[in-house]
């Protein structure tokens, strides 16, 4: 029998190639998962029936003595802001109420091709934004290891899925840490990619100099391998880059960040014992630990939410009721976050609040990504905590949206700077899971997977 | 200190409606979110040019060619617009007499 919550990608991989299980029957064992546990965990807001047919197609395959492609047969979850051609998507509102996508997205077309199958999609923030999935139009998703807490946000129902084996593996998108904070209160692994690795196409827009695609999955291995899968650049995203990935020292610094190693309003102090740990643990492995200064990092989250409302002011504005969207208020409209930050977004770009707010942001988001140049010149890769906390009580911070913001605190300066991070899982806090993020230079993904795979067993 | 009346007037131009209630309460929220900001008034960015977007990418231009329309597709797109008229999206009246 099948351990789904020990099981990984290139394992199951392996039983498909053994025929120790059928495609069909591993679609069979998560659809068991989810009908058990989603109506608890609300992860997803539809569930594909036709992966049914997918996994008979890739079983005829197998049968007919055909070599499995690179990610033949593994059940998927997908950000319900991700488009898949034929199916409806929502990206948590109800102003999609009904939407069917026209096309695949980029990431989605290369999981396609490389023979995943798609179980369903997952419940969200409204148009990606919050920190725990509250902001969903379809209700709160519930964390796996105690019901009354938040699975994290926006990337709730991914982390979700897999944490409670209701997928193998899913994707997200990360405008502020939206991979990596629901993936360290779920204990999974989360990448948010170097920002343009993968091409944007098909992914609803929040935030464009911010928004990344990437992975959620049980190991730093999975992670890697889906990454790879769905890299690329294509016509249809301009920001797009092809860049080599970087090639791996032979010695390798890491950094911790002097800025992040007291406490302050809203930081769970366990969590900085948790990094010291991490580098205890890393020190034993012969890996030396350098702290290093970043000056202008504790003015990410002020910066972050002027420069991101200010672009989500600017995409919304597509549901006009012409090409998206029949109202922008009422029933069908956006909802309460939405809103207040359309409006934030305006107020900041209005004439004369201009230079005050968003001119000023965009310069210091320059001194920030100079910070992290500098640094990286001192040390291979950083270390920090994912979030200031584990998983907070449903509720605790809706209506104090000051609070809830700062619980991406670690994470907002990589999106910032267009870094790859990856959030791994380490230890607990009152038996609730905790996260370790990795920062690597730019297309340094290597280096994450490198260091993700050592780290990721130690907690 | 922003008023209900900015915040009215904001939704307005940005076409979100709000009522009396949500109005109080966005001015006590973004209030609250502007002090915070008050903190970046403290950076020197004397000569700094800002950045808009992280890896300042250069022009990604394709050939000026025209690209194939797939009318399975363009049937799509208007079959899921908000409103439409055979095989034209149907837009609310824009000007007014």
């Amino acid at each position: 029998m099948i351990d789904l919550s020990r099981l990984t990608i290139s394992q199951a991989k392996e039983f498909l190639r053994q025929r120790c299980v059928s495609a069909k029957e591993l679609v069979e064992m998560y659809f068991e998962e989810i009908k058990n546990r989603n109506n608890e965990l609300n992860a997803y807001l539809e569930v594909f029936k036709d992966a049914f047919e997918e996994a008979e197609k890739i079983d005829l395959r197998i049968k007919n003595g055909k070599e499995l492609k690179f990610l033949e047969g593994i059940p998927f979850a997908l950000k319900d802001n991700i488009l898949i051609k034929g199916k409806r998507v929502s990206a948590g509102s109800k102003i999609l109420d009904g939407y069917i996508a026209s096309y695949d997205a980029f990431a989605t077309r290369k999981l396609k091709e490389a023979g995943a199958i798609f179980l369903g999609r997952t419940n969200m923030d409204e148009f990606a934004m919050g920190s725990s999935t509250e902001n969903s139009a379809f209700g709160p998703v519930k964390n796996p290891f105690d019901l009354k807490r938040v699975a994290g946000g926006s990337s709730g129902g991914s982390a979700c899925a897999v944490a409670a084996n209701m997928a193998l593996a899913a994707l997200g998108s990360d405008t502020g840490g939206s991979i990596r904070q629901p993936s360290a209160f779920c204990g999974v692994v989360g990448l948010k990619p170097t920002y343009g690795s993968i091409s944007r196409s098909g992914l609803i827009a929040m935030a464009s100099s911010l928004d990344q695609i990437g992975p959620i999955a049980k190991t730093a291995e999975d992670a890697e391998m889906i990454f790879k899968a769905i890299k690329g650049k294509d016509p249809k995203d301009a920001t797009g880059v092809d860049r080599p990935e970087r090639p791996l020292k032979e010695k390798i610094i890491i950094g911790v960040v002097k800025e992040f190693s007291s406490g302050g309003e809203g930081i769970d102090e366990r969590i900085l014992k948790q990094i010291e740990s991490a580098s205890r643990f890393l020190d034993s492995r012969n890996f030396e630990i350098k702290e290093v200064s970043l000056p202008s990092i504790a003015y990410s989250l002020a910066c972050y939410y002027i420069i991101a409302p200010a672009e989500i002011s600017a995409n919304l504005a597509r549901y006009d009721g012409v090409r998206y969207g029949k109202q922008r208020s009422g029933e069908f409209g956006f909802g309460k976050e939405a809103k207040r930050r359309i409006i934030l977004g305006s107020y900041v770009l209005s004439a004369g609040y201009y230079d005050a707010y968003y001119g000023k942001a965009s310069k210091i988001r320059r001194l920030i990504k100079t910070d992290f140049e500098k640094v990286f010149n001192e040390v291979d890769i950083l270390m920090t905590p994912t979030a200031p906390g584990p998983a907070f009580k449903i509720g605790e911070k809706i209506e104090n949206p000051l609070a809830m913001y700062l619980s991406d605190l670690y994470t907002i300066p990589v999106n910032l700077a267009g870094l790859p991070a990856m959030s791994l899982p380490f230890g607990k806090i009152d038996d609730l899971p905790v996260g370790v993020s990795l920062i690597a230079p730019w297309f340094g993904e290597n280096l994450l997977f490198k260091m993700g795979k050592i780290l990721e067993n130690a907690g | 200190m922003i008023s209900e009346g900015e915040i009215e007037k904001l939704g307005e131009l940005a076409k979100v409606e709000l009522t009396r209630e949500e109005i109080k309460n966005y001015k006590k929220d973004i209030q609250e979110i502007l002090d915070y900001f008050e903190t970046l008034k403290k950076v020197d960015t004397e000569g700094v040019e800002p950045l808009v977007h992280p890896l300042e990418l250069v022009n990604s231009f394709r050939e000026d060619e025209a690209a194939e329309i797939i009318p399975e597709e363009s049937k799509f797109l208007v079959k899921e617009s908000p409103d439409k008229k055979g095989d034209y999206v149907k837009v609310g009246r824009v000007l007014s007499f």
